[in-house]
């Protein structure tokens, strides 16, 4: 039983920044344009206090949003199909399902939560999290954020691109009564806008409710992050899906198992049946071949790389350098604090996807917007005529800001769509291996920003959110704990320096993971497998720590009896 | 030019340098223990997977009814 209350990590949770310095605040804040949102904006009631909460009822919270969200990936009403897909790349990680309500899934809550943290961190504004309300205004700008972006994206994507095709269920009731071309003309535009906007306020709902759900874990119902448990959750279903589904859908080539596994057993038992009959000839290597590489369904080298990946993590997640520490008022032994080789979990990955797919969101919208809206249209040849002497090279000026995107069309079902000029598609990974290898600009350029978004944010996550050395230094000093064999001067210099370094590796090997697999053109779900194992390796040691504490009166003591040395302190 | 490339360079290799220093110096798991997270965590990452799928599975008729 740990009797020195050791701070289980505070780095890995997005909403909850905690040791952050006294600013005294002069002039108008950021924080105080809430205020008036405040009494309006719903929000989750705390628990009474955690004893009321027992341990079995927070898991069944947690079990029960999980299957919710699983069941929330509804289609959207009244969309007969979608465009090209420009986002597959972010979909495993973001929660973010095709065509349906989540069609963004987390990145609005995501976004925000990171923006202001982000903001609040680096002090562009004022927040002292030591009062009670100000936290509280906090929570309401991060969550009025979620909301708010959710209904921008709904709006960019359903009117400034033709990404849904709505169908005409108003129009058809009409059409009875109006004859002449003119007027369908006119039923039709207005009937399309009507049609449109149910197509965002579903969107914009389901993001709403989606944040208030999320909220619900943030607050003590859960045991980690809402939005990162989410995550977690998903990939954990998508990746299964990818591999066990029995269903069959017609791709490009004919039936195939959505299933890897599944597909690869018929193969096998097809390229047995056919050594016995000299009638049918299995192509048994095309086969696999194609397994391997194929792009509408989960594939093999997919499966495969997150497999590696998975057990790999396995085995990294657990390194931890422990810091020998001991209370200076109470005579007991030494404890130990470790310091974990991925010491800000799976989040620097998450923000820097998060930034790339904001980024593709932006330049995927002004280009179908520009060239595909008359409004956008009528825009650029307005600029266009404003010099007059130059017009080609304002031309050339607005493809290359505004790119180009163009999209596989075998099967509409699956297409996608790939950026192929402009500034941002050299912001977009490699679409396959021999795509890597035939674009080495796009390559190096891509992965070079990856890796840094990834490590800045591994070195600059601790500062931002409250667990950097110095904190967890002053955190110790106020509970009079010192490092064995360390004079309390240097406390806060060693640990500065482990938890840098610990950052450092830890971010470097994230990095490099996602840069290999964009490069082998995994298009994501290795990644996504990667942030999800240490997700579940984030929530396993909280919900042992509370099993713990809970003093074997929960249901799960038995089940799980023993296995909390793995992952307990 | 030279000197730029290398100036750039010298951040990463830094990198490089200080997190292989911390790895060196970490615990690491045992064979054992390697063993028992892959068997304890795999199965309940599978476990969670299967019973999602199936939710999906009982989700997709439930879909064409309501859409």
């Amino acid at each position: 039983m740990p009797i020195i209350n050791v701070p289980h990590h505070p780095s890995t949770s997005i909403s909850s920044p905690t040791n952050q310095k006294y600013h005294t605040m002069a002039k108008f804040r950021l924080l105080d344009l809430v205020k008036p949102f405040q009494h309006g904006l719903p929000e989750i009631e705390n628990p009474v206090s955690k004893a009321h909460l027992s341990f079995d009822d927070r898991m069944l919270y947690s079990i029960g949003i999980a299957i919710f969200f699983v069941f929330s990936q509804l289609p959207i009403y009244s969309v007969t199909s979608v465009n090209s897909d420009p986002f597959y790349q972010f979909r495993p990680l973001f929660a973010a399902e095709r065509g349906t309500l989540d069609e963004f899934g987390l990145l609005p809550i995501i976004t925000a939560g990171f923006f202001w943290q982000f903001l609040s961190g680096f002090r562009l504004i004022n927040v002292n999290f030591n009062v009670k309300s100000d936290r509280g205004y906090f929570q309401s700008l991060q969550k009025l954020t979620a909301i708010f972006l959710g209904g921008v994206y709904a709006f960019a994507l359903v009117f400034l691109t033709d990404y849904y095709n709505p169908t005409s269920k108003f129009a058809g009731a009409i059409d009875y009564n109006i004859s002449s071309t003119t007027a369908d003309a006119v039923v039709n535009v207005s009937s399309n806008i009507g049609e449109k906007f149910l197509i965002w306020f579903q969107l914009f709902v389901y993001n709403f409710l989606l944040t208030m759900i999320v909220e619900i874990l943030d607050k003590d119902y859960g045991f980690t992050s809402g939005s990162l448990f989410l995550i977690g959750a998903n990939v954990s279903v998508t990746f299964m899906t990818g591999v066990i589904d029995f269903t069959t859908i017609k791709t490009g080539k004919g039936y195939e198992y959505r299933g890897v596994f599944i597909q690869l057993f018929i193969i096998v038992k097809n390229a047995f049946g056919s050594l016995f009959s000299s009638s049918s000839k299995s192509n048994f290597f095309y086969e696999i071949v194609h397994l391997f590489n194929r792009s509408s369904l989960v594939n093999l080298k997919q499966v495969l790389f997150g497999v590696i990946a998975a057990t790999l993590l396995f085995y990294l997640q657990a390194f931890h350098q422990a810091v020998p520490i001991k209370s200076k008022q109470i005579k007991t032994q030494a404890q130990s604090y470790p310091v974990k080789l991925f010491f800000n979990g799976a989040l620097p990955i998450i923000f820097a996807y998060s930034v790339l797919f904001n980024l593709k969101i932006f330049s995927y919208v002004s280009y179908k917007f520009l060239n595909f809206t008359t409004l956008g249209s009528s825009l650029i040849a307005i600029v266009i005529a404003q010099f007059e002497s130059s017009s080609s090279l304002v031309q050339s000026i607005i493809k290359l800001i505004v790119g180009e995107f163009s999209s596989d069309s075998f099967n509409p079902t699956f297409s996608k769509a790939y950026q192929t000029s402009g500034i941002a598609s050299y912001f977009q990974a490699p679409t396959s291996f021999t795509g890597a290898i035939l674009n080495p600009i796009n390559t190096v350029v891509y992965s070079a920003s990856l890796a840094g978004l990834i490590m800045f944010f591994a070195l600059s996550w601790t500062k931002m959110s409250g667990s950097s050395g110095k904190d967890v230094a002053d955190f110790f000093s106020k509970q009079n704990i010192t490092i064995l064999g360390k004079r309390d001067a240097n406390v806060a210099h060693y640990f500065n320096k482990i938890i840098n370094n610990a950052c450092i590796s830890g971010g470097l090997i994230l990095a490099a993971l996602a840069v290999i697999f964009d490069f082998l053109g995994c298009q994501g779900l290795p990644t996504a497998l990667v942030v999800s194992i240490l997700i579940i390796f984030n929530f396993l040691e909280s919900f042992f720590t509370e099993l713990q504490q809970s003093g074997g009166s929960s249901l799960y003591n038995t089940a799980f009896g023993g296995q909390d040395k793995l992952f307990g302190q | 030019m030279a000197d730029g490339f290398e100036k750039a360079l010298e951040v990463p290799v830094d990198f490089v340098k200080d997190g292989s220093a911390f790895v060196r110096k970490c615990t690491k798991p045992s064979q054992k223990e390697y063993v028992q997270i892959i068997k304890a965590v795999g199965a309940g990452f599978i476990a969670m997977g299967v019973i999602g799928y199936g939710i999906k599975l009982v989700h997709i008729p439930i879909r064409y009814l309501i859409v």
